[in-house]
């Protein structure tokens, strides 16, 4: 039995739940045998509704970020690490100013880059697996998928007129480049979650409730799920 | 300064998510705008000019090894631009922010480093670092060294400071001089005679302008650190960086003598030794020549 973790933050909740509603043969048709295969996340009981997280026992709290390290498991249980989100690129607020920085002209590329280099080892995942990495006593191969861009903001970014459709080229780029060189495995969003803008979620596939207009709504999760799977099929 | 809650105007800013140590090594939070060290007062009034309007903004680059280079500020980005367009929009915001700092600050610092300057034979525009040190390749035909007099030192610096009122008649200004000792020098001359020749050259002009003009003073941080009193000891074992208790020491001095003349004028907290920065982290061209030096 291979066994994969999927770590992540409140996207990977969203995910959860889309897991639960894809249809029994999706593993099947994707190539996956669910009998030789046990998907575990991190957070067992995660599930992502109204903007809260909703617990078995019926409990809910915001998420946060920082407690993703908190969980102590032992990784080398695992054969694939899959994290998903975890801070990497699901920083509203750091996103926000990356993209304005980037229409800005202020800043040289080279720069822009360092930032989002920062923000991947600023993140809650990285911080987590580090110490593995560096020690490299993982015995387990590790693949990032960032979380869909919590994007179309409330404040600042529905102002934004731009249309940069290479942007998210450039910055799947950074995070290829970052995680080839640290022997992790990179899997770029799936486009069709992106808008024309070219960087922010489709409100297609957005909750875009009041009490929650960052999550992915059950479609936008169905489509993370597959790409989830495909990714887990392609690592193992 | 800003320990001690004064208001250190930064109109360059670096991208939010940028680390504290990519920051230093892109040059943010070290200056007001990424202009580098500015060392001389043809420098000073050049910057002035691009940014105030007074002259038109230089178009020069310098293209090295697939990446372009920024002749008027070699040193603020680590590897280059990686294109032309991204260097001019680059130097424009420097220029920018630059006169936002004259245009809204209330004192303007500047500490008078050299003399010996460099040229482009072209376009008469001065570079603040010999070319083919830190970025370029030197050519004599192209580059011109000049080791100023104290008579162009004082109206490049008498005329920046008046332009800079033009724009705002409340700024006021502190000069002050450089303590470092030159690392080597393109004079004829003995590197220690060259030093004491710059720096006394550059002290005087300091105190004409402070004697003559109101809303100019001097700060003795020059004389502090080299004062024959102290033996040397608030130099580096390299005996040419000032070294944190030296640092400590002036700007101790600097906030008593505003204290003893205009009272209490804010809640100081005292600066312990893990705030004082490092010799390492004052950044100095000079240090390139080192290297450069050793090849």
């Amino acid at each position: 039995m291979k066994k994969v973790l999927i770590i992540g933050n409140s996207h990977a909740g969203t995910v959860r739940r889309a897991f639960e509603k894809l249809p029994q043969n999706t593993f099947v048709d994707l190539g996956i045998d669910i009998t030789t295969c046990a998907i575990q996340f991190l957070h067992d009981n995660l599930y992502y509704e109204k903007g809260l997280l909703r617990t078995n026992d019926g409990n809910t709290s915001y998420y946060l970020h920082r407690d993703t390290g908190k969980h102590h498991i032992n990784l080398n249980d695992f054969e694939l690490i899959l994290s998903y989100g975890g801070g990497l690129m699901s920083n509203p607020v750091a996103w926000n100013n990356h993209v304005l920085e980037f229409i800005s002209g202020r800043y040289s590329g080279a720069s822009i880059k360092q930032s989002h280099i920062d923000c991947i080892e600023n993140s809650a995942v990285i911080k987590m697996l580090s110490p593995a990495l560096q020690t490299n006593t993982g015995k387990y191969k590790i693949v990032c998928i960032p979380s869909p861009v919590p994007n179309q903001l409330h404040w600042q970014l529905k102002n934004i007129n731009a249309m940069l459709p290479d942007y998210m080229d450039f910055v799947e780029t950074i995070y290829a480049e970052y995680f080839s060189k640290r022997d992790i495995g990179f899997a770029p969003l799936p486009r069709e979650l992106i808008a024309e803008n070219g960087f922010a979620v489709d409100k297609r596939f957005k909750k875009e409730t009041a009490e929650d207009f960052i999550h992915l709504s059950d479609l936008g999760g169905a489509i993370v799920a597959k790409h989830i799977i495909e990714t887990i099929k392609t690592s193992l | 300064m800003k320990k001690k809650g004064f208001n250190w105007l930064s109109y360059e800013n670096a991208p939010q998510a940028m680390s504290i140590d990519s920051r230093k090594r892109f040059n943010y939070d070290i200056f007001s705008a990424r202009t580098g060290n500015i060392y001389t007062t043809s420098l000073l009034k050049q910057w002035t000019d691009w940014s105030l309007g007074f002259s038109s903004r230089p178009d020069e680059i310098w293209y090295d090894n697939k990446r372009f280079y920024d002749p008027f500020r070699p040193i603020v980005e680590p590897n280059g631009f990686d294109t032309k367009e991204e260097l001019m929009s680059n130097r424009n915001t420097t220029i920018n922010a630059f006169k936002d700092c004259i245009v809204n600050a209330d004192y303007f610092v500047f500490t008078l480093g050299l003399t010996e300057s460099w040229f482009s034979a072209d376009s008469g525009l001065e570079y603040p670092m010999c070319p083919g040190t830190a970025a370029g390749i030197f050519d004599q035909s192209k580059h011109v060294f000049e080791n100023q007099k104290f008579a162009k030192i004082l109206e490049n610096l008498e005329t920046a400071i008046k332009q800079m009122r033009l724009i705002n008649a409340k700024l006021k200004f502190i000069l002050t001089i450089s303590p470092v000792p030159l690392t080597a020098t393109k004079s004829d001359k003995h590197v220690l005679v060259a030093t004491m020749q710059s720096k006394s050259i550059l002290r005087a002009v300091a105190s004409q302008l402070s004697d003559e003009i109101d809303y100019v003073d001097y700060f003795p941080s020059y004389e502090i650190i080299n004062s024959p009193v102290f033996k040397g000891t608030f130099f580096e074992p390299n005996l040419r960086g000032v070294n944190p208790v030296g640092v400590k020491f002036v700007m101790d001095n600097f906030f008593d003598c505003l204290t003893s003349k205009y009272g209490n004028y804010m809640e100081s907290k005292s600066i312990n030794q893990e705030t004082v920065k490092t010799s390492d982290d004052v950044l100095c061209e000079e240090e390139m020549l080192e290297v450069y030096g050793k090849r």
